[in-house]
């Protein structure tokens, strides 16, 4: 019996929040006096092709194991850092140590001369060449092709219309589909009260990255604050600043849009729903998600605010591919790719897919949705 | 949402920011709330051109170039790069294009 136990667990508890706070602010004065650039994508890679503001880089990897080659990709709008966020962190780093030939496309942050872009321009002008710069640098006949978001969007249109590119497996990762499911910020565009050039810059041509940041902020208006305060609470610990910083500077780091490509995503698919429509075209080419049929996995988060989930299930049943599986991780948009849900549950269950699907000829047995709730 | 051994003053946070968050999301995601934001855009512009356009012409007076003459300056740069931009495109193709490129 120890009477004055919850007295001194009291104290103990106050001191340690002393201590914690002392560090805090020191850590503070010096994250606000020298303001490091956050250390993002920092797993060694080489560039092995450019076109404009295009780039495509190689992870090194002296033990590729596994093929073939895999290219990740993002959307127009977002960092490609998301797959090389921070050391432990981070799936190029993974990738490459499981053995993977692992390249990194990125479109570039656009400016007045890429303001003419049209979907048509990105895809066929710089993702096209791209699979062919991979081929190339892997001597490789295929590629498997990771996509996030807007990418997985971009994916889909791209090999919805053209059967013959040289992309072996798929993962889609939070890929919208359905915009019938659309988050509430993009309702005045899908009504039409809200006219999609008005967010255009005349002088640019382009939506500008201020404007796509407070599209995004509207769906999390107290973001910042909740951030700030979430630094703040752990700022005492070693290993928090750097991963803080670099997740933040994802999060945040919101590229220009082309005029012409954002008036085409807005006008064909958030309004006018054009997938689940099939009215989709590409460079005239109609997009048929049936026929996509190389072997595709899709990663659904289940509370994800950007896509909700309603927006990838349709994809289900109109992709064409028999070889198909569904992985539901219990995260938001972000989370489901980076944090400690991705780490426990949508990097292992990537990885395990791509090795089952990494040799060629050798067909995997034909699955259809699996679920992974966790 | 911070994990039950959070402090004290977290949790607080936590329970306020649970509470406020989704009801002020759900006003500035609405569609009203965004033609709002719109409609406020275009009156300030319309109340700043004519103070901008006097503005000008003082600079203009003055041998100063203004806001407007730098934005023309800039589409006629971006124009000039898209045609590069566009060059280098037919350009790369071509190299691609020839048989004995690999």
């Amino acid at each position: 019996m120890r009477p004055l136990a919850p007295a001194v667990d009291a104290a103990q508890a106050i001191k340690r929040e002393v201590w914690r706070t002392q560090l805090r602010a020191r850590r503070g004065v010096e994250l606000v006096a020298r303001r490091p650039p956050p250390q993002v994508a920092t797993t060694p890679k080489d560039e092995v092709w450019s076109l404009g503001k295009a780039r495509l880089w190689r992870y090194r990897n002296a033990q590729v194991r596994q093929g073939p080659p895999l290219v990740l990709m993002l959307g127009l709008v977002g960092d490609s850092a998301i797959f090389d966020l921070h050391p432990g962190n981070s799936w190029a780093e993974r990738l490459v140590a499981e053995g993977f030939d692992v390249f990194l496309f990125d479109w570039g942050a656009p400016e007045a001369a890429e303001s003419d872009h049209t979907l048509e321009t990105y895809l066929h002008g710089y993702l096209v060449p791209a699979l062919d710069a991979v081929r190339r640098s892997a001597g490789a006949a295929g590629v498997s092709l990771g996509s996030y978001c807007m990418g997985a969007l971009m994916a889909l249109l791209l090999l919805g219309s053209d059967s013959t590119l040289p992309v072996r497996n798929l993962v889609l990762f939070t890929p919208p589909c359905d915009f019938d499911y659309s988050p509430a910020f993009l309702g005045g565009y899908r009504d039409g009260r809200i006219s999609p050039s008005d967010a255009i810059d005349e002088t640019t041509g382009l939506v500008p990255a201020s404007a796509m940041r407070a599209m995004f902020r509207l769906l999390q208006p107290t973001a910042d604050l909740v951030q700030y305060v979430t630094l703040w609470e752990h700022l005492w610990r070693d290993d928090y600043m750097e991963s803080h910083r670099a997740v933040n500077h994802w999060a945040w780091n919101h590229r220009a849009m082309a005029g012409p490509a954002f008036l085409q995503l807005t006008q064909d698919y958030v309004q006018a729903n054009a997938l689940v429509q099939g009215t989709a075209r590409l460079a005239g080419k109609a997009v048929d998600l049936a026929r996509i049929t190389i072997p595709t996995l899709i990663v659904v988060a289940e509370r994800d605010e950007f896509v909700p989930r309603g927006h990838s299930d349709p994809l289900e049943e109109k992709l064409g591919s028999k070889d198909l599986e569904v992985l539901r991780v219990p995260g938001g948009h972000a989370g489901a790719l980076m944090g400690s849900v991705a780490r426990r549950l949508t990097v292992p269950t990537v990885v395990d897919w791509l090795q089952r699907h990494a040799a060629p000829g050798q067909p995997p047995t034909p699955t259809r949705s699996t679920d992974a709730d966790a | 949402m911070a994990p039950a051994n959070s402090p004290a003053w977290r949790r607080a946070f936590d329970g306020v920011e649970g509470r406020v968050t989704p009801r002020l999301a759900a006003t500035t995601s609405s569609p009203d709330f965004q033609i709002l934001v719109q409609s406020l855009r275009q009156a300030t512009r319309l109340v700043s051109s004519p103070v901008g356009n006097l503005a000008a012409w003082g600079l203009h007076v003055a041998g100063l170039p203004t806001h407007g003459d730098v934005r023309q300056l800039r589409r006629q740069l971006g124009e000039v790069q898209r045609d590069m931009s566009a060059l280098r495109r037919s350009l790369e193709a071509a190299e691609n294009d020839r048989p004995d490129s690999t």
